[in-house]
């Protein structure tokens, strides 16, 4: 326990940010197990991935694998078109991305900080969706986008998706916690209404639009279920889809699902690690109001 | 005024995308719930048949009773250990960076690769969990089989799933409270566990609020990782009201009465989500 | 589709260069490939990333990697014998009945596709599918159980391809050390009371490994029916309306199978809604199982030593209608391409080399099964066509009724109630003909 008034007096002699202070050794040693314990899975994910399937399906793998078999990754990644999926899904993740960025931060953007009538109602309806299950739109909105003529091009998966009411959830509470006088230029009537957010909204709503390109970048990346009926041509297949085909009827090929797994999960990772620090302050302001 | 013009012109977007892709099938599913539809073919009008149906259908009440616990079991525990890490994590800790992004770096992981990765761990015969258990010499649980252990086979990795979020939001809401509070509670003789307790917890009420939203939306659109693992067995102990609807609607054909429990799922949570908020205005600012 | 393989350049190559030139330039090839169909996928013509053939007919189809071959062979030869392409749209098994139907609310359904003998009457009844011409000139070369599947009093919708039955394949280590002799003929197979025998005799010392697993999971549910067959019952009344209630045979398979699991015989998630026998089988979790001989080539890559022996049998000896069919979309604008295709896919020689590269079986009596080259375990297949002999009438017809996808569902899960609950056998009987008359429909 440290005494208060030590504290106090470090606290006060020196500059905020710019600290010497012990470290706790329990502390950490707590944080570290955590960590492990948290990150074990995906390290067993690992060794799975680099193990064969004999050995797997007999049990004889250890927490430390003794042999590496790269026949999951080979079966996983060569053996099918896992290229064209990944530029599938890529092109569609960009796509939506910015797409869906757009109509987020300005929607947020109107919800927080402009008056209308029926503000409130909006705002709740759009929260609204996020609670019907996702499976039981797939039809009706399978017919719809049928109608539109979209089915088996990447519109079908890149528009419809963007009604991301989560996105504008975060968007709106980001505003929110924004003070009024930041944005006062940007209250202006008229002509001078789309430049100024530009100018002024979107320089502060940096943190936001890392938060959402990496939500957004990872919920078009992960989905399965929509692309799945809304393309029906193998070449256009997203990673989820074009990886499904490992699970066949009967058995299941761990090393080779393992394998795919991760390297469906990398780019979602690295772009997280790439914008770790705007997305954590976009996600702290979205969550401060 | 012009005003609200612009306001619903820069709305437009979000509103059209709403209205068109979620709010227009949303209508079409109730109308598909009121019929005998097959997924195939032509579908009869049956008015609210399918509503009784559900009435009298126990497995439907198993699965909304299964689907609560699960609300009711998984977030306060995500909150409860989210802040608890948290506390844990914020300052005087090295690679606190890397730490956060640890706790982090499942809940970006598609639904079908933590499922999978879970079914595989928790494999009651050949899976890393009953092995090790096994040479601890402790009991190793049926996973797949029992319906208590699948239960919690499903809960721990929903949990590992989605608690990361909860540590990276609670700690930038921990960075943003205001130290002079803290430091005169210390000065007035609080302990840790009360100047956490009476300070910090309820400064983080509006986080707290968030963090909630979000772990109930996310409890009642689970659906990969109890298909995966357990198919909602064994015997309905892990069949929750989405995979219900799946079942019904995509294997059983019979489509009306799959899109019946969503709409069914879709009006409680609306309902509840209502009542909750109803009962918030009174502590919280109205937005 | 299978994906363009780059040729491996040799490793000891003095010119390290040119190697690498020639990986890049082939990365670099696949790239761009891969980068302009992506970029046609925005396109909304509907065509897909290659351009399209407008008298192409698609075909969408699961296939196992046996299977992928057998189909394009199909598809080629019907190429070469003048016919349109054929285009393999292959989905994976557990969404093939979503694929086809949003694909049937398109104004592009696909001309053909491949449906197991318990789903195809839904489509019939919907009126969904091609009635196939000079059905009767057909008719007397098919087996008439398969025939009656795809048939009701409006025509011939579509045509049986193959089938496939299931059959108890064991361990050889296990056979040996329990010192079992295996049957060698169907008439000579095993009863129940046998049966239960050797397991106790295969009732390994291991307390992590079970004697077997039946392939009653999930999709196959309804394979519990050949015990009600084997026994002497029926599910479903003889008119198909309704649920034969206390049917003895019924009730006296549904306690020999829930001993299985009440002694102790089978693991626990072997039941309806758990893991697939064959997976178990391949773990060696059990040392026998019931398989499909479509199976077997997966079944292979365990590495074992493994033999097969026939179903038990009671009263009759009965096996499962497996197998799938091939059928034409009505509302195709080339219906009568796809039917012609059909018509090809159903003549002996192509059923014949289907059969033998997928290991499956065929469906016309004129196809002497023994005489294909079968491309896995030659031996066995032998067995698997005595075996299916043993599929009988009177359970094909109670599989292939319209509401049979729901019947299946509930089969799922009232058995998986029924195996690891401890209800008396009477009353789980009774929850599962409630449960299965609750979705009979007239």
């Amino acid at each position: 326990m440290s005494t208060p008034v030590r504290e106090r007096h470090d606290r006060l002699a020196v500059q905020p940010g710019r600290v010497r202070r012990p470290v706790r050794w329990p502390r950490l040693v707590v944080v570290g197990a955590l960590a492990l314990v948290w990150v074990f899975p995906l390290y067993w994910m690992v060794v799975t991935a680099l193990s064969a399937r004999a050995d797997l399906a007999t049990g004889r793998v250890g927490l430390v694998p003794t042999s590496v078999d790269l026949g999951g990754f080979r079966r996983a990644l060569v053996d099918l078109p896992v290229l064209q999926w990944v530029v599938n899904s890529a092109a569609i993740a960009v796509v939506a991305v910015v797409l869906t960025v757009v109509v987020d931060v300005l929607a947020g953007y109107v919800l927080a900080k402009h008056r209308f009538p029926g503000r409130t109602v909006v705002f709740f309806c759009i929260v609204a969706t996020l609670m019907v299950p996702v499976q039981t739109l797939l039809v009706p909105q399978f017919d719809l986008v049928n109608d539109l003529g979209w089915i088996n091009s990447y519109w079908a998966v890149i528009v419809p998706r963007s009604a991301e009411a989560f996105g504008v959830f975060l968007a709106r509470q980001y505003f929110l916690s924004l003070p009024d006088e930041l944005l006062e230029a940007a209250q202006l009537d008229g002509a001078g209404q789309l430049r100024a957010l530009w100018s002024v909204v979107l320089p502060l709503a940096r943190p936001l639009v890392a938060v959402l390109v990496v939500m957004t970048f990872m919920w078009r990346w992960n989905e399965f279920a929509w692309p799945l009926v809304a393309l029906r041509a193998p070449e256009l297949y997203t990673l989820p889809v074009g990886l499904s085909f490992l699970q066949s009827q009967y058995t299941t090929d761990y090393p080779a699902l393992m394998a795919g797994a991760l390297v469906s999960a990398l780019p979602v990772l690295v772009l997280f690690a790439l914008a770790q620090r705007q997305f954590v302050a976009g996600l702290a302001r979205s969550g401060l109001r | 005024m012009r005003r609200w013009l612009t306001s619903y012109a820069l709305l437009a977007p979000a509103l059209v995308l709403f209205g068109l892709f979620v709010l227009y099938p949303l209508v079409q599913a109730v109308r598909i719930s009121m019929t005998d539809s097959t997924g195939i073919g032509e579908a009869r009008f049956t008015g609210l048949d399918n509503y009784a149906r559900m009435v009298g259908d126990p497995v439907f009440w198993r699965a909304a009773g299964n689907t609560v616990l699960l609300a009711l079991v998984s977030v306060p525990t995500s909150v409860a250990a989210g802040f608890g890490l948290a506390l844990l994590l914020r300052d005087r800790l090295p690679a606190r960076g890397l730490f956060r992004a640890l706790f982090l770096a499942p809940y970006v992981l598609s639904g079908v690769v933590v499922a999978m990765a879970g079914r595989w761990i928790f494999d009651q015969e050949v899976g890393v969990v009953d092995r090790t258990l096994t040479q601890l010499g402790l009991p190793a649980p049926d996973w797949q089989s029992s319906g208590a252990a699948a239960a919690v086979s499903v809960f721990v990795v929903l949990f590992w799933a989605r608690t990361g979020l909860v540590v990276v939001l609670y700690l930038s809401a921990l960075q943003g409270v205001d130290r002079d509070v803290l430091e005169a509670a210390e000065l007035d003789g609080a302990s840790r566990r009360q100047r956490v307790r009476y300070v910090t917890w309820p400064l983080l009420r509006p986080t707290t609020f968030f963090v909630v939203v979000l772990m109930v939306v996310e409890v009642f659109q689970t659906f990969d990782v109890v298909r995966v693992m357990t198919g909602g067995g064994p015997a309905g102990a892990t069949e929750i009201l989405v995979t219900y609807a799946y079942a019904q609607g995509f294997q059983a054909r019979a489509e009306g009465y799959g899109s019946a429990i969503g709409v069914v799922v879709f009006s409680v949570v609306l309902l509840a989500t209502v009542a909750a908020w109803w009962a918030q205005r009174g502590s919280e600012e109205v937005a | 589709m299978t994906a363009p393989r780059s040729t491996p350049s040799t490793p000891r190559r003095p010119r390290a260069s040119a190697t690498r030139r020639t990986v890049l330039g082939a990365g670099a090839g696949a790239a761009a490939t891969a980068g302009l169909t992506a970029c046609s996928g925005f396109s909304t013509d509907a065509s897909g990333g290659t351009p399209a053939d407008p008298d192409e007919l698609t075909m969408i189809t699961w296939a196992s990697e046996a299977e992928v071959p057998a189909f394009e062979k199909l598809a080629d030869d019907f190429a070469a014998a003048g016919g349109p392409r054929v285009r393999l749209q292959v989905v994976p098994y557990s969404q093939v009945l979503t694929a086809v139907d949003t694909a049937l609310r398109t104004d592009s359904p696909p001309d053909l596709f491949r449906v197991s003998y318990t789903d195809v009457a839904a489509y019939r009844e919907q009126g969904v599918l091609a009635d196939l011409p000079g059905a009767s000139d057909l008719e007397p070369a098919f087996l008439p159980a398969f025939w009656s599947a795809v048939t009701d009093e409006r025509g011939t919708f579509g045509v049986p391809h193959h089938t496939d039955t299931s059959m108890v394949l064991v361990d050889d280590e296990a056979v040996a050390a329990a010192g079992l002799t295996l049957p060698g003929s169907l008439e000579r197979a095993w009863t129940w009371e046998e049966f239960a025998d050797v397991l106790r005799r295969v009732q390994p010392t291991r307390a992590d490994t079970y004697p077997v697993a039946v392939n009653w999971q999930n999709a196959g549910a309804f394979r519990w029916l050949n015990w009600v067959d084997q026994a002497g019952g029926r599910l479903l009344t003889q008119d198909l309306d309704g649920v034969v209630e206390d049917d003895p045979g019924t009730l006296k398979a549904l306690s020999f199978t829930r001993d299985l699991f009440r002694q102790g015989l089978t693991p626990p998630n072997a039941s309806t809604r758990g893991q697939a026998a064959s997976d178990l089988f391949l773990n060696r979790t059990v040392a026998l199982c019931f398989a499909g001989d479509f199976l077997l080539a997966e079944i292979e890559s365990g590495g074992f030593g493994y033999s097969a022996t026939f179903l038990p049998r009671d009263v009759n000896a009965s096996a499962d209608l497996g197998g799938n069919a091939l059928v034409a979309v009505e509302a195709g604008d080339k219906r009568d391409a796809a039917l012609d295709f059909l018509a090809f896919c159903a003549q002996a020689e192509q059923m014949g080399d289907f059969c033998a590269a997928a290991t499956v079986l065929p469906t016309r009596s004129d196809v002497d099964a023994a005489s294909l080259d079968w491309k896995v375990r030659p031996d066995l297949m032998e067995l698997y066509v005595q075996q299916a002999e043993a599929i009988r009438a009177p359970l094909v017809e109670q599989v292939v009724v319209p509401s049979f996808s729901a019947i299946n569902v509930q089969l799922r899960d009232r058995l998986e109630e029924a195996f690891l609950g401890s209800a008396d056998d009477r009353a789980a009987l009774r929850d599962i003909t409630e449960g299965v008359r609750s979705v009979v429909r007239a």
